[in-house]
């Protein structure tokens, strides 16, 4: 077996694991030094409940990003998927696991209506998606005349707010949708196409294989996530209300280019995930520290900022380590 | 290569800690006690146990950081929290009117074992949960200006949005003789005080036929959608008699559209909330009247009354805040509030 030297180990490091990681590291021991109310179970509790739904988002559109594809629609299609998913419990009486279904058939819907403008029309998908952005907040506001659909079953309230095994559910979602997409991503024929996409669609194309079917298909996924996030967010108002995930498009975005997928054909679900836990833990943190809101946009800028220019620099770097050991 | 890793590492901590720090609102009232809790974290811990009963920390939240009217909430509910020695923490939604992180800010403050909070909820009904949420955690709600549908909370501090809306319309129809082409400027749609102001408007219009209400549109409670909304209406309608908005913000941009198209003189503005700007507009007969509902005092009554309620006092669980109607003839009581606009 071939023995690893010290420059080996430091370039798997920096290769496999993604450098938000380390910064989070250092975020994390930050807050808990400076606050004893951080590092709690209580807490602990408390950001997977809330963190479900921007880390299941930031796992759908991490998929879409390693395509080169820019995901808008998600906030609002998961607004939709609620709208609907509250509309057929309260006005069908379906139970909420048929409603569960709903919701996710809602999200597919729309992300593969965004794959099909993407890919059949040609259209740049940062357009594409605010359109289906558009669409679907009119959609999601016209169900109820703009008002919230309350008034859903006792029991759905368990999705968001109980527990399985002394586990929140929240948390237990997180984990099925990370273990998919990783799947997804590394050991299926769709992750080698959606990484190809990415790396290079042209030669794709040229080879035969059938490109436009993934990236529909990884729209449909991200919109699928939207549909799962929506579940989550609807059990934990116990209501829905149509434009409550206007403006989460952008953290998961940002979520998903933290996370190391700032470079089309690069990213991991690991990555995604981390991203969604680093902007998650962030604003936790400043709110349990007591940080006024305006001050926290700034901070939350920089710390943005800083972390993908630390990121572009590691990335640099283990380009470079490859380069020298192809030279040698 | 691997100094410049270390050393930006370290730049980012020592940027990230100045600014953290800089920005901790405990760091103005006792910088010795922030610089020995820097230093040392379990100090600060010590400190806490130390002394609980003194010092309360209360969150506020509130709906939007981009509408004066919340931060006049805030200047209440400070002055107040101030005077008996309560640390207020201030929150709010970066994304303006936004339940899920709305959500998220009650539940951090429950994460951080606040003393109480004071709410004015994004949605009456889908904060409810989130409410439950405190209650099982301990921790007092009292709500401002707007109401929940449920959970337990120590009071509600607000104006009757409906019947103070039903005030302002009926103003607004004497001013105008009974009769005139109307057009609406609705709040954001689905919000609470959206919904509770536009039936005091409908309810009020429906009882006279000779006020027709040309348009009814929403501006998102935000003075740039009051403006371009108005500025589309001006095209469609040659004439137009009067404008109710559903809050000053949406009034003071419809000023400035029909200020620019040269047709201030012939229309009627009509606000609510009485925001500084607002009263400063009625001063100027740029808008002919609003309705102040003293949010310093919804803010403050619900500090005060968390306060009570710790302490074991009895809290009445409506705290009326009384809404004025403010015209030109009374608008000299609010000098001190238009001089604050300058």
């Amino acid at each position: 077996m071939k023995e690893f030297n010290g420059k080996q180990i430091r370039q798997f490091v920096l290769e496999k694991v993604p450098t938000v990681t380390w910064i989070l590291i250092v975020m994390m021991v930050y807050f808990s030094v400076s606050n004893s109310n951080f590092l709690t179970l209580d807490n602990a509790a408390n950001l997977c409940r809330q963190g479900a739904i921007l880390l299941i988002l930031c796992l759908g559109v991490i998929v879409v990003k390693i395509t080169g594809g820019i995901e808008l629609s998600n906030g609002a299609v998961m607004s939709l998927c609620g709208m609907v998913m509250a509309w057929v419990m309260v006005n069908l009486n379906l139970p909420p696991f048929l409603a569960i279904i709903v919701s996710m058939i809602v999200g597919i819907l729309f992300g593969t209506l965004n794959g099909v403008f993407v890919t059949f029309m040609g259209i740049p998908s940062f357009v594409a998606t605010l359109g289906t952005q558009g669409i679907a907040v009119g959609l999601a506001l016209g169900m109820n005349n703009g008002n919230v659909i309350g008034g859903l079953p006792e029991g759905f309230s368990a999705i968001g707010n109980g527990t399985l095994l002394n586990i929140p559910i929240p948390l237990w979602a997180i984990i099925l949708v990370f273990v998919v997409t990783s799947v997804l991503l590394n050991k299926t024929p769709f992750g080698v196409y959606v990484y190809a996409l990415g790396g290079n669609e042209e030669a794709l194309k040229l080879s035969g294989k059938p490109a436009w079917l993934y990236k529909v298909l990884a729209y449909s996924y991200s919109g699928l996530t939207a549909g799962i996030a929506a579940c989550i967010l609807t059990s934990r108002n116990m209501a829905a209300q149509p434009t409550v995930g206007l403006g989460m498009e952008f953290e998961a975005f940002a979520g998903a280019v933290l996370g190391g997928s700032y470079i089309a054909g690069k990213g991991t679900a690991l990555g995604g995930a981390l991203g969604g836990i680093f902007i998650l833990i962030l604003r936790n943190g400043l709110n349990i520290l007591g940080i006024p809101t305006y001050l926290q946009l700034a901070i939350f800028g920089t710390v943005l900022i800083t972390a993908i220019v630390l990121s572009t620099l590691v990335e640099r770097r283990v380009q470079k380590m490859r380069d020298e050991e192809r030279e040698e | 290569m691997k100094k410049v890793r270390l050393l930006s590492i370290i730049a980012l901590v020592i940027a990230f800690s100045v600014l953290v720090s800089a920005c901790q609102p405990a760091a103005e009232a006792a910088p010795a006690e922030e610089a020995v809790a820097e230093e040392a974290a379990p100090a600060e811990e010590v400190a806490e146990e130390a002394a609980p009963a003194e010092a309360l920390t209360f969150g506020l939240v509130t709906k939007a950081l981009n509408n004066p009217f919340w931060e006049m909430v805030h200047e209440g509910s400070l002055e107040v929290a101030e005077a008996n020695n309560v640390e207020l923490l201030y929150l709010a939604p970066t994304k303006a009117n936004n339940l899920e992180e709305q959500t998220r800010l009650v539940d951090d403050l429950i994460a951080k074992k606040v003393d109480g909070i004071v709410l004015v909820p994004v949605d009456s009904t889908g904060i409810v949960p989130a409410i439950e949420r405190a209650n099982a955690a301990g921790i007092p709600v009292a709500l401002a200006n707007t109401n929940a549908g449920g959970g337990e909370v120590v009071t509600f501090s607000a104006v009757e949005n409906y019947d103070a809306m039903k005030m302002l319309a009926e103003y607004a129809v004497e001013t105008l003789g009974g009769k005139g082409k109307v057009i609406i400027l609705e709040g954001t749609a689905g919000a609470q005080t959206a919904i509770d102001r536009k039936a005091g408007v409908d309810d009020t219009l429906a009882n006279y036929p000779d006020v027709e209400v040309l348009a009814s549109q929403t501006a998102d409670f935000q003075r740039a959608q009051g403006l371009t909304v108005m500025e589309n209406l001006l095209q469609a309608y040659p004439e137009i008699d009067a404008v109710i908005a559903c809050n000053d913000e949406m009034a003071l941009g419809a000023v400035e559209a029909l200020d620019a198209a040269g047709r201030l003189a012939d229309t009627m503005v009509f606000g609510f909330d009485g925001n500084n700007d607002a009263l400063k507009a009625v001063s100027e007969d740029r808008m002919v009247a609003t309705c102040f509902q003293n949010p310093q005092m919804q803010g403050g009554d619900a500090v005060q009354a968390l306060i009570d309620y710790i302490a074991g006092k009895e809290v009445p669980a409506r705290i009326q805040t009384t809404a004025i109607l403010v015209t030109k003839d009374n608008i000299a009581d609010f000098a001190d509030k238009i001089a604050a606009a300058e």
